[in-house]
């Protein structure tokens, strides 16, 4: 199934493909200065599994206003693996949060399955059982073993013990933790602990996986492996991933379309197509049309940081338009 | 890291302690020539408490101490756990009344007896109020300190699974609280005991701070020596039955844990 959509024939985007706000060059300089124009991700009628239209963010404390998004049009297809890079504070993170259901946008509308995430300030519980949610952090509960804690959304939902145990020791299968059911959290290295939070976010088998930079806090090398894994694992679920993520090379070499924002305020600034099929090896990053990519991806980043670089962090003031 | 005594450690210790200090103790009797009226020898001590231990309303004392220190106590656990809960869920209300907490917290509580035992008797009552007035403090403060050490991100899982209100309560909330909880009572516990025996022996008619003030007027150094043997195992026992409670609710916690036996 995974490979079958790598043909890059969508309707709604066959003409998009890397689809980078380009400026003329004459106007490159005064581009530099103003905040990039804004690019819409979204799809064609009813193709879309996940849709964000509208979107935006604003924070108010009390002297400044923050806009952390704004703009944001995206669209996600089923079995779609996303990333979403950009740089520290772009709002990568807020806009994962909107998906998730933590954050409700200040503007905007989020469906999950067509169906709208926020019903005013309610949220939707259909919708949010399809969504499965990994943090930087494994924030496992050292109170109950990895079972314990892999079968805790079940737990929620009122699933029984027998249950919940075999479906823990299936995922604990999946991810590669089979024999450490009964261990405790504070047992377990870093690597295993975000193992298991993918297995909890997996539990009741949702049907898209929303990861925010979940191998951040590991060693690179454990890093490698996991993103290894999390591709295996998005094939053997078949679930729509979106993986917030600061590593452009990682971004790549895992995903079907690459989400650059840019920062201040946060908007879709490129979406970029990858179409290698999956499961991809590691030789992968070796190719030249990935290393373009990759480039590609960084010369923007850059970009969007000398633009933003001398802007003290978080801390425009009020007044932003939208 | 397991020393050369293994898991015997603690106890080899607690020998080489008690055999230490009797030693030492006949070394300044014999050394100084002190009077059995101002330090007996420890063998007669330890006689002494069989002596106690037979003698008239003895264990009716000890109920009594008991009773004190439990109810006064469980007084103040109740009334900890319940406005703990509250200061440390409305940060408003704490700041508001942090200036009150702190006065109440330096004011020498020891102090007060007399006032509680001019006002409510030389009964049980003042001894119990006074008990749950020392214990209160050290596990309202850490009950507040639990309720908002509770893991922000952790609360996101709990947000992002839709749990209702007591299943974050039961499942999060609680389970994070409960070392807290249970600092607070480890602390708690030792200060109910100072309370019912100061508050004993300051305006008691029964209890074993009563048999310490009268031990002392009848100058029985001997018995005054069995009852303190007698306080310290009973302060003793109260504060191993709040580890073991420790041990049962929160095993997985680091402060449960026998680093003794732990095997990393």
């Amino acid at each position: 199934m995974r490979s079958d959509r790598s043909g890059g024939t969508h309707p709604g985007t066959a003409g998009a493909r890397s689809a980078v706000a380009e400026p003329d060059p004459p106007r490159a300089l005064a581009e530099r200065q103003a905040a990039p124009s804004r690019v819409s991700g979204l799809l064609g009628d009813g193709e879309a599994e996940i849709e964000l239209r509208g979107v935006s963010k604003r924070y108010r404390s009390r002297d400044r206003e923050t806009l952390a998004l704004t703009g944001i049009d995206l669209g996600i297809r089923r079995q779609e693996f996303v990333a979403l890079v950009g740089q520290s504070g772009c709002g990568k993170t807020t806009m994962l949060r909107i998906l998730a259901g933590l954050i409700q946008p200040t503007t905007g509308e989020v469906t999950v399955a067509r169906r709208p995430l926020w019903h005013g300030d309610r949220r939707d519980d259909d919708a949010l059982r399809k969504l499965g949610l990994v943090f930087q952090d494994a924030h496992l509960f050292p109170w109950y073993t990895v079972e314990d804690n892999i079968g805790l959304p079940l737990r929620l939902r009122d699933t029984g013990k027998a249950e919940r145990r075999r479906r823990a020791h299936e995922l604990c299968e999946l991810v590669g933790l089979q024999g450490f059911e009964k261990a405790l959290p504070r047992e377990l290295s870093g690597g295993m602990r975000q193992r298991v939070a993918i297995a909890r976010a997996l539990s009741y088998a949702p049907e898209i996986l929303l990861l925010d930079e979940p191998f951040g806090a590991l060693d690179a090398m454990t890093r490698d492996k996991m993103n290894m894994e999390l591709q295996r694992i998005a094939g053997a679920t078949s679930a729509t991933v979106v993986l917030v993520t600061h590593s452009i090379a990682e971004a790549v070499f895992l995903a079907d379309r690459v989400v650059l924002l840019s920062a201040r305020p946060g908007r879709i600034r490129s979406i970029t197509e990858v179409d290698a099929p999956h499961p991809r090896a590691l030789d992968v990053t070796a190719e030249p049309g990935f290393q373009q990519k990759v480039l590609a991806l960084r010369a923007q980043l850059a970009e969007d940081e000398e633009r933003t670089g001398d802007e003290p962090r978080f801390e425009r003031a009020g007044g932003l338009s939208e | 890291m397991r020393g050369p005594l293994g898991r015997f450690g603690p106890l080899v210790s607690t020998v080489v302690a008690i055999v230490v200090t009797v030693l030492l103790w006949k070394l300044v009797i014999a050394v100084f020539d002190v009077s059995p009226f101002v330090l007996p020898q420890p063998e007669k001590v330890v006689g002494g408490v069989g002596d106690l231990a037979g003698s008239d309303g003895f264990w009716s004392d000890v109920r009594v101490t008991l009773t004190e220190t439990l109810v006064g106590f469980l007084i103040a656990l109740v009334l900890g756990l319940g406005l703990g809960t509250l200061l440390g869920r409305i940060v408003w209300l704490e700041q508001a009344l942090r200036p009150v907490i702190v006065a109440s917290q330096v004011v020498p509580k020891v102090a007060l007896i007399p006032l509680f035992i001019i006002w409510f008797g030389f009964g049980m009552t003042s001894k119990i109020i006074i008990v749950a007035l020392l214990s209160f403090f050290p596990i309202l403060l850490n009950v507040i300190l639990g309720v908002r050490s509770v893991d922000a991100g952790q609360r996101d899982v709990m947000r992002s699974l839709n749990a209702t209100r007591w299943q974050t309560f039961r499942r999060l909330e609680l389970p994070s609280t409960l070392p807290y909880i249970l600092a607070g009572m480890e602390v708690g516990i030792v200060f109910a005991v100072v309370g019912a025996v100061v508050g004993e022996y300051l305006g008691g008619d029964q209890g074993l701070g009563y048999r310490v003030v009268t031990s002392l007027n009848n100058l029985e150094a001997e018995t005054l020596f069995a009852v303190i043997l007698v306080l310290t195992l009973f302060g003793f026992l109260l504060y191993l039955a709040v580890v073991a409670l420790k041990r049962f609710l929160i095993p997985w916690h680091d402060s449960a844990i026998d680093h003794t036996r732990a095997s990393t």
